[in-house]
């Protein structure tokens, strides 16, 4: 039967997401994410003129403190804090195009040329 | 006939996927943030974990009933709660 509770093999299943203007907080949240709580820092994704995303991946709790402790470290770089967002079960449809943490992108998405 | 909503004022509810939403706007960062932590306490208490996505001035919440399940008494009731720690802000 199918299930939309989400994956059973990845620790925890919350997803976490902070979306910033600039790879300064980008990075700034990334550290206070995983600082905060017990989450996996699974990517970031350079979206385009500027804005950098990062996610986490773990117990939704722990997801929870760590967006908010993300979000927190952006206020602290400027004006950096563009959205975040935490989706508490994501569909296992949703997994195959989520960053694994061995597959994180070394290089900007989408930058032509690159 | 008026048939009495099924669900708080104030929230919208959607078919597919079942839940219910609702968007706080606050003047500034630290009521959001004051906002965030007094609901990660209420889902901290009864277990429901909803969605969230948020900016500097504004929360949306979208709950989802137990379990991915239909929206149940358990995510109205968290509904409701919601709203009065929104309006403690205001308040």
């Amino acid at each position: 039967m199918a299930t939309n509770n989400g994956s059973n093999d990845i620790p925890g299943i919350a997803l976490g997401m902070i979306e910033t203007r600039g790879l300064v907080p980008g990075i700034e949240a990334a550290d206070a994410m995983t600082k905060a709580s017990e989450v996996r820092l699974i990517g970031r994704q350079f979206v385009g003129g500027g804005y950098v995303t990062v996610l986490v991946r773990g117990e939704t709790g722990a997801v929870n403190a760590a967006v908010r402790a993300g979000a927190d470290a952006c206020e602290r770089v400027g004006d950096g804090l563009a959205a975040a967002h935490i989706i508490a079960r994501p569909h296992s449809e949703v997994e195959g195009i989520l960053p694994s943490p061995a597959e994180a992108p070394l290089e900007p998405v989408g930058t032509p040329g690159s | 006939m008026t048939a009495e909503p099924r669900w708080p004022e104030g929230w919208t509810e959607v078919e597919k996927p079942s839940s219910l939403y609702r968007r706080f706007e606050f003047a500034a960062y630290p009521e959001t943030r004051a906002f965030l932590d007094r609901l990660a306490g209420l889902s901290k208490e009864t277990g429901l974990y909803p969605d969230l996505s948020f900016t500097r001035t504004h929360v949306n919440v979208t709950v989802h009933g137990t379990g991915g399940a239909a929206v149940d008494a358990e995510a109205q009731e968290f509904a409701a709660r919601a709203d009065a720690l929104a309006t403690v802000e205001a308040a």
